[in-house]
């Protein structure tokens, strides 16, 4: 019997819990071109909402493990191309190091997601994987600590002029792989409003959809035309180093409900000096089962 | 549980307040200084903690010493209860519907539930030195009745009272027959405990 056998043997056998929670919300994003420069940004809206729905499994005393099915669309009030419907799964193994409230804990998380956006270039397959540690520190804070992984493989590959690919630079902008290493605190204030703040440390591709220039084409590893933000614009995929700050309140409405609302200032440092500041403010509702 | 009656009842009314609210969940005991005043049981007391809905239910449950307590699961999950108070060190395995054996508290004090699998489940035990006891309810009323006149001690507890290092108490003598009423006011510490409703994005266990 093989490793994986046992362990679905074991799922099976232990009783399951359901996991069923939907998030509706609306966020801004000023600079969703991340563009470097101001006269390029352009900022929108976006309502979006989510379910994630399946089951738990408490395989032993300390370990458990979970999956879902995940559902997400978002719509945005200006820039229809990036209207975006996701399918997805996500499965997490986690195994708590002893007992109690306070016991560390260490999450294995595993996702795919197919996303299709109405500028059908954009659609992607999305793969991530994360390795959590969390604990708690009384009964007020606790931190966590995320290595992740993250891969989009665009579902459709763009042609682009020859010359063009002479010179190494591919038509696959939406392919994109970065890493990332984050530090999440969330302090309870009251014993319903929590803060929450975070930095991320993301190195990978970014992508910029500027019109054409000199300095950008030059830093870029793909290249796709890209009329989402306007004409004569072009997707330009750049390695870069990014740092996310993050910083949120969330008010827990009852024992299922909590209205949040989140910040995240994202700065990406490019070659070439290609640099972009995107501010982020996101409000939202989320319902667990 | 089974009381002989050793002389004359009285009652006492505990009234329980804080912030100017009725205090639901306060524990009021009568500890007697006379120590003749020991009531004799027929068998060990028996006491339930459930859980339902991944909460323990009731949330505060007051017993006296020697007592078996059960901890029957009505969730159609597992769960896994332990404490780490001094009065009672535990931890019963992961389970689903009764655990096999009840547990016996042979000390006083407080214990303090959890479980290891939902970690916003909290629950209390205050384990009673006396067999006078009661919990109030809505009305901040805790009504300890059928006490022997005589001089007692009077403890009171609840799980957010302000100062957790020692209970409040203080002493009083029940006459034969008489209502003896008292007004306890707490000041409350805020509950924190780990939240049930995810934080942000949701996509969590709850």
């Amino acid at each position: 019997m093989t490793c994986f056998s046992l362990a679905l043997l074991i799922c099976v056998r232990a009783q399951a819990d359901r996991l069923f929670d939907g998030t509706f919300g609306i966020d801004y994003n000023d600079n969703l071109a991340n563009a470097a420069k101001a006269n390029e940004a352009v900022g929108d809206a976006a309502f979006n909402a989510a379910i994630h729905a399946g089951k738990y499994w408490q395989i032993t005393d300390r370990s458990s493990c979970s999956a879902t099915i995940n559902l997400a669309t978002r719509r945005q009030i200006d820039f229809s191309a990036l209207d975006r419907s996701s399918v997805g799964a996500s499965i997490n193994l986690q195994h708590k190091f002893g007992l109690g409230s306070q016991a560390p804990w260490l999450n294995i998380a595993g996702s795919a997601a197919w996303d299709e956006f109405d500028f059908s270039p954009r659609d992607a397959w999305r793969y991530r994987g994360a390795a959590t540690l969390g604990r708690r520190f009384g009964n007020r804070l606790d931190i966590q600590i995320e290595l992740a992984y993250e891969q989009t493989t665009a579902g459709h590959v763009v042609d682009i002029p020859f010359l063009v690919r002479r010179l190494g630079i591919h038509g696959d902008a939406f392919d994109t792989v970065d890493h990332s290493l984050a530090v999440d605190a969330n302090y309870a204030l009251t014993t319903l409003l929590t803060l929450s703040c975070g930095y991320t440390r993301r190195s990978g591709d970014v992508v910029s959809s500027v019109p054409i220039a000199s300095d950008i084409f030059k830093a870029s590893s793909a290249i796709t035309p890209d009329p989402t933000f306007g004409p004569g614009r072009f997707a330009y995929r750049i390695d870069a180093d990014t740092d996310i700050f993050t910083a949120g309140l969330s008010f827990a409405l009852s024992e299922h409900a909590a209205l949040n609302v989140r910040y995240d200032r994202i700065q990406a440092s490019g070659h070439e000096q290609l640099s972009y500041i995107n501010n982020l403010v996101a409000f939202n509702l989320t319902y667990a089962f | 549980m089974t009381l002989v009656r050793l002389a004359p009842a009285a009652e006492l009314r505990v009234n329980f307040k804080a912030d100017g609210n009725s205090l639901n969940d306060a524990v009021a005991v009568a500890v007697p200084l006379d120590t003749s005043h020991s009531p004799e049981a027929s068998q060990p007391p028996q006491a339930t903690v459930d859980q339902i809905d991944k909460e323990f239910v009731p949330h505060v449950t007051v017993v006296s010493v020697g007592t078996l307590v059960n901890f029957p699961n009505k969730d159609q999950i597992r769960h896994q209860v332990y404490s780490f108070s001094p009065a009672m060190r535990f931890e019963l395995p992961l389970y689903a519907g009764i655990p096999a054996k009840p547990l016996l508290l042979d000390r006083s004090g407080v214990v303090t539930l959890g479980c290891n699998i939902h970690d916003w489940m909290t629950g209390y035990i205050f384990v009673a030195e006396s067999p006078w006891f009661a919990k109030s309810g809505a009305d901040g009323v805790a009504a300890i009745e059928a006490l022997p006149a005589g001089r007692y001690r009077l403890v009171v507890w609840h799980p957010r009272q302000n100062d957790v290092s020692s209970e409040s108490s203080h002493e009083f003598t029940l006459l034969e027959d008489s209502k003896v009423a008292e007004n306890i006011v707490l000041t409350l510490k805020p509950d924190f405990r780990p939240r049930r409703v995810p934080l942000g994005g949701g996509g969590g266990y709850r």
